[in-house]
């Protein structure tokens, strides 16, 4: 147990209230104290997570006893994956941070109070081991984004961000349901509602075909997941989200906010009901492949840049979520090491996205053009991290790609075969892409002239550039963080 | 001390990389930068040198530098190998290599942006000896698709014109319908032998290929589509000749010499596995022949210098995939180092007219460049007679020894025997067009290109004086002449060298690869006969092409072509337009795939779904709400109905479980 545990874990919270509290004038002073509160997040996570003393395992940081409430506990506990989670995530912060800094806006204590306390909402459902605290913050990350993109999103916000939080919300219930249920039969074994980490395991639910509980509380929970991930076809809500959303938005939701659910999944449901991801594990399989052609096609048509990033989104996390539930060690080690290698290659483009709408307030690519003439440090870096999406080897893009295409080519072919056409068909949005933004010739007079990126706005792409070779040379930088974890997310017998 | 040898040498390419693209940029001039490649290959030459030496002697040396990943027992490790497939290679990229690189420094020396060309030709290097030093599939992989991506930046050099863009852009895609077959085809292996390592490869269990028949045979015809992408073969064929939009000297590198055999050295790295399926080895020998004769008879009719080389290279390509195929991987090898010396050559002598002619490439538009530019005529000359195969110089060798092999094999071995012939003759034809026009008749400037778009028209130019290049691009066309005839004499037939002179390279290679067996046996009498009637008919077709392009008047003799050979001429021009099916057939579908999807299913389906039962959340809302006023208690007892329904069932469940 950690007496310092709720310190580290409420200092984003803190950070957060400390906006409120600032002098609305000071805009510079604002932003600095952001930045030294981001880096400061971004230590503790670190130190966090040095501090276990077995990443393979669960480790206990605190309990929180709330007798007088049904006898209610609150555990957070920590392991490799979540450590590893709550760095990345930290990380982002800090990338926003820098990233939006030149931002504009009349809000801005409201902006940065938004992105602390969504930041220490993810930090809360990734360290959260009892249902209950996890479906608490669950459901809080919801609030912050939904402002942020209610208030700082672009023309069609509302419609949005009201289809964002409703669709997830919807989700919730479902889980919040057989929560309800689950908790009633631990009261009936245990004596208690509380569901914690060790009580679910205990529960041991039924399995008899699909209208058994533990298949029904699987699809409860799988539900909310998918439409978290998204996985195809529950994503109806993300590409309109990230259209909207403002770049803070778009970086968090797509590098650290959609990986929750696949955490949800891993954390909450493979170990818990194993037949059940046993029966209806070629369904997500195949839900995971249609979605990478799905995402792939779909994000080869638009004209939004945006759009485009966040159907490769949809792209990407088919992948993952093959992974994960083909229940082999070497895949699911590599979709938890495609979690990170997303989470750096799509903030990477929504950066370069986020300059390019800075300099022409457009996402419309026929806009632009030629842009490597005139931006070429802009066009190097976007080159790079577009690599990395599109899975070029020595990059951290293919490692997790290859390594889930292995471990499901093992179980089921056919899955493998169709999934693995998202090599062919990732250069194609993704060249097409780059090819009407940077190269060519500039068609637009306004182009002419525009700005290369400064010193400042280049260093989020460079750091993530850095990441990307360096990850892709030596991927057991981040794998060794979480190795010890895999036997207990490939739980199922294989 | 070879260990550490064997890592400097992918080292020094990427040191010229990173100094070129990061380190010392924009502070350096043109020659410099040249300079900085040209060094980083060149030492890594030298070392490659010293390292063939000893691997000659005491076999392979290996270096293993860091574990990447492993699965169950399966390492993938970043692990370099020089073994005698790779010391060849690796011969080939950094000795050829470095000769281009010097040319490249009086080719590039007036355009823009020169740093970028030398930091790309570097990392192509790079790529290329991470591809073939590779230990393990996985090393060899990053290096295939590091040789695509750097032929991407490079084809895509001059990316301010569009159709650059879409060049670079469909090269990098037609590798990339490959690395979908490697990639699945590497997986397969890793699973069946629980390795990836080539050294385990070499020998494999003969128990587990008999077991696992049906996913290696799978596996195997996988990875040959990622060679017909990378080595340029049906149906993948189509983006080199596009290839060409990048400046010449790279097409001398990548596109001829070395990026293009790396899928003939894929084939010689599995050979001892594939040689157990008859099956692939029959569509492997097929592709090839046909590819083969299919990029020879689109050559007859191209018009741009550069186009008909890259159509030359791709029918050459389908030699060694044919010899491949015919289990003479070791031939097929032999020439893909014959062919490097005198298709660079070719490229660069292609270049050096290409600056001389400040940059017109249409040989309708040349002509007698033979007294102006007698440095590049006479080297050309050299490549010209290696390729078309006259004996003596070092493509008849290779060309000679993968017939004899067709020839020799049975079964359907007599096809391909005559499929490769043609595709011989009609090689000698174009080369002998292509020689005539540029260097030899005298030019006409009244040619009005009609339907020849493709060619960068710089008429403007035509009033300057046509001059030989200077020494620095010089110097390596004589250096390359001279390899270009002399390579062949390593791997002499019996006929020639005896027991003792001949074959030397094969035998080489024969550590590694499974050595052509099943042949019949061919007397020397029939061989020498096979020489002669080959020759001869090569003459002739060199004759024939000499007697149309010299004795007739260019303009008219075009049209009287047209009218004589009508049938021909168009087969030829068509089979041009394969890319232009793949984009109807392919490409174009797919694309509106795409739009349906978004329009029909995203709009309708999937939004649609979601709008619906927004709707009847709505709408229930909305009866509740119209039956409000009169009967409240009607709504509670709807909430209270549906939460028994749920609590029952709950409950229920506890009950009989």
């Amino acid at each position: 147990m950690d007496q310092l545990f709720l310190i580290k874990f409420l200092i984003p919270l803190l950070w957060a209230i400390g906006f409120i509290f600032a002098p609305k004038q000071n805009e510079r002073a604002i932003k600095l104290f952001a930045l030294i509160g981001a880096t400061v997040v971004l230590a503790y996570s670190a130190k966090m997570f040095l501090d276990l003393p077995n990443p393979g395992a669960l480790t206990e940081l605190f309990k929180f006893e709330m007798p007088l409430f049904f006898n209610m506990t609150y555990t957070f506990a920590m392991d490799g994956l979540s450590g590893l989670l709550l760095i990345l995530n930290s990380f982002l912060l800090l990338v926003v941070v820098v990233t939006t800094w030149e931002i504009k806006t009349e809000k801005l204590r409201l902006y940065y109070f938004l992105l602390f306390t969504l930041t220490w909402a993810v930090n809360g459902s990734l360290l959260a081991t009892s249902l209950y605290g996890f479906y608490i913050f669950w459901e809080a990350m919801l609030i912050p984004l939904f402002i942020l993109v209610g208030v700082f999103g672009g023309e069609n916000r509302r419609y949005a961000s009201f289809k964002f939080f409703m669709m997830t919300a919807a989700g919730s219930i479902l889980m919040l349901a057989s929560m309800c249920y689950m908790s009633a039969l631990a009261y009936k074994l245990n004596g208690s509602y509380d569901l914690n980490y060790e009580v679910i395991k205990s529960l041991n639910l039924r399995y008899s075909g699909f209208w058994s509980p533990q298949s029904l509380i699987f699809w409860a929970f799988s539900i909310a997941f998918f439409l978290k991930v998204p996985v195809f076809p529950f994503h109806s809500w993300l590409p309109d989200a990230h259209v909207e959303a403002p770049t803070a938005g778009s970086i968090l939701l797509a590098g650290i906010l959609l990986k929750l659910g696949i955490y949800g999944f891993l954390r909450f449901v493979i170990p818990f009901y194993p037949q059940a991801v046993d029966a209806y594990r070629d369904i997500v399989l195949y839900l995971g492949a249609i979605g990478v052609i799905y995402g792939a096609l779909t994000a080869w048509v638009q004209k939004d840049i945006k759009k485009l990033v966040a159907f490769s989104s949809i792209s990407h996390m088919g992948y993952i979520i093959m992974g994960v539930f083909s229940q082999n060690p070497f895949a699911v080690k590599g979709a938890i090491f495609q979690m990170v290698a997303h989470g750096i290659s799509t903030p990477g483009l929504f950066i370069g996205v986020h300059y390019l709408y800075t300099r022409r307030h457009t996402k419309k690519m026929d806009q632009f053009g030629g842009l490597a003439k005139v931006m070429p440090r802009f066009a190097v870096l976007f080159f790079l991290i577009t690599a990395g999406s599109m899975a070029v080897p020595m990059t951290c893009g293919f490692v997790g790609e290859f390594m889930i295409t292995a471990g499901v080519y093992e179980l089921n072919k056919v899955v493998a075969i169709l999934a693995a056409t998202g090599i062919i068909l990732s250069p194609v949005y993704l060249l097409k892409m780059y090819h009407l933004t940077a190269l060519g010739e500039i068609t637009h007079e306004e182009n002419k002239s525009l700005e290369d990126l400064s010193l400042l706005e280049a260093t989020p792409m460079i750091v993530l550039s850095v990441l990307t070779i360096l990850l892709g040379l030596y991927p057991k930088l981040v794998t060794a963080m979480y190795e010890g974890t895999i036997n207990f997310f490939t739980h199922s017998g294989l | 001390m070879y260990e550490n040898y064997l890592a400097l040498i992918p080292f020094f390419p990427l040191l010229a990389f990173l100094l070129n693209s990061v380190l010392v940029k924009n502070k350096l001039n043109n020659v410099q930068a040249g300079l900085i490649t040209f060094m980083g290959l060149f030492t890594s030459f030298i070392l490659v040198i010293l390292l063939s030496l000893h691997v000659q002697e005491s076999g392979p040396v290996h270096v293993k530098l860091w574990d990447w990943m492993e699965y169950k027992n399966i390492v993938f490790d970043i692990h370099f190998v020089m073994d005698q497939l790779s010391v060849i290679l690796c011969l080939m990229v950094t000795g050829i290599g470095s000769a281009i690189a010097f040319f490249s420094i009086g080719y590039m020396d007036h355009e823009e942006k020169v740093g970028k060309f030398f930091a790309f030709f570097a990392l192509f290097a790079f790529s290329m000896l991470l591809l073939v030093l590779g230990e393990n599939f996985l090393v060899l992989f990053m290096g295939w698709e590091g040789v695509g991506l750097s032929s991407y930046l490079l084809i895509g050099f001059w990316y301010e014109h569009k159709k650059n863009g879409d060049a670079a852009k469909k090269a990098f895609l037609a590798n990339r319908v490959g690395d979908f077959g490697v990639v699945l085809g590497m997986i397969g292996y890793a699973l069946v032998f629980k390795t990836l390592s080539f050294r385990d490869l070499q020998h494999p269990d003969l128990a587990i290929i008999a077991a696992n028949k049906e996913l290696l045979i799978g596996s195997s015809l996988l990875l040959v589509l990622g060679v017909t992408g990378k080595s340029a073969q049906i149906p993948l064929f189509i983006w080199l000749p596009d290839a060409m939009m990048g400046p010449t000297p790279v097409s001398a590198l990548m596109h001829a010499a070395t990026m293009v055999t790396a899928g003939i050295f894929l084939l010689c790295r599995v050979s001892n596995i594939i040689v157990h399926f008859s099956v692939v080895l029959d569509v492997i020998a097929w592709i090839g022949a046909l590819t083969s004769l299919l990029a020879a008879l689109i050559a007859i009719t191209q018009t741009d210098i550069k186009k008909i080389l890259a159509y030359s290279t791709v029918s050459q390509l389908g030699y060694m995939v044919m010899a491949c195929g015919l289990g003479a991987f070791s031939t097929g090898l032999f020439h893909v180092f014959t062919h490097a010396f005198f298709k660079a050559l070719l490229f660069l002598c292609a270049a050096s007219v290409i600056y001389g002619c400040h940059h017109e490439q249409n040989i309708f538009k040349m002509g007698g460049l033979k007294k102006k530019m007698p440095v590049t005529f006479w080297t050309f000359v050299v490549g010209f007679l290696a390729i078309a195969g006259i004996p003596g110089f070092s493509g008849f060798f290779s060309k000679d020894e993968i017939l004899s092999m067709a020839f020799s094999n049975p079964g359907n071995g007599i096809f391909l025997y005559v499929v490769g012939l043609i595709s011989a003759l009609i090689t000698a034809f174009y080369m002998t067009r292509m020689l005539v026009l540029v260097f030899i008749v005298e030019p006409s400037h009244d040619v009005h290109d009609s339907h020849e778009h493709h060619v960068k028209e710089h008429d403007e130019h035509n009033s300057h004086e046509i001059h030989e290049s200077p020494s620095v691009m010089t110097i390596p066309l004589v250096i390359l002449a001279l390899c270009s005839f002399a390579a062949g004499y390593v791997g002499m037939p019996h006929l020639f060298g005896g027991h003792e002179y001949s074959r030397l390279f094969q035998s080489f290679v024969e550590k590694f690869t499974p050595a052509a067996t099943g042949h019949h046996h061919v007397s020397e009498e029939t061989e020498i006969v096979m020489m002669v009637v080959t020759t001869v008919l090569i003459l002739c077709s060199m004759g024939l092409a000499y007697y149309i392009y010299v004795k007739n008047d260019k303009v008219k003799m075009r049209d009287r072509l047209k009218e004589k050979f009508l049938s021909l001429w168009i087969i030829s021009n068509e089979l041009f337009k394969v890319d232009e099916l793949y984009e109807t057939v392919i490409y174009k579908p797919l694309y509106k795939v795409g739009h349906f999807l978004v329009d029909i299913v995203e709009a309708l389906v999937i939004n649609g779904a979601v709008k619906g039962v927004t709707k009847a959340v709505d709408g229930s809302g909305k009866f509740l709400e119209e039956t409000k006023p009169e009967k409240l208690e009607m709504g509670i007892l709807y909430i209270v109905i549906g939460a028994t329904i749920i609590v029952t069932l709950i409950f229920s469940e506890f009950t009989f479980r």
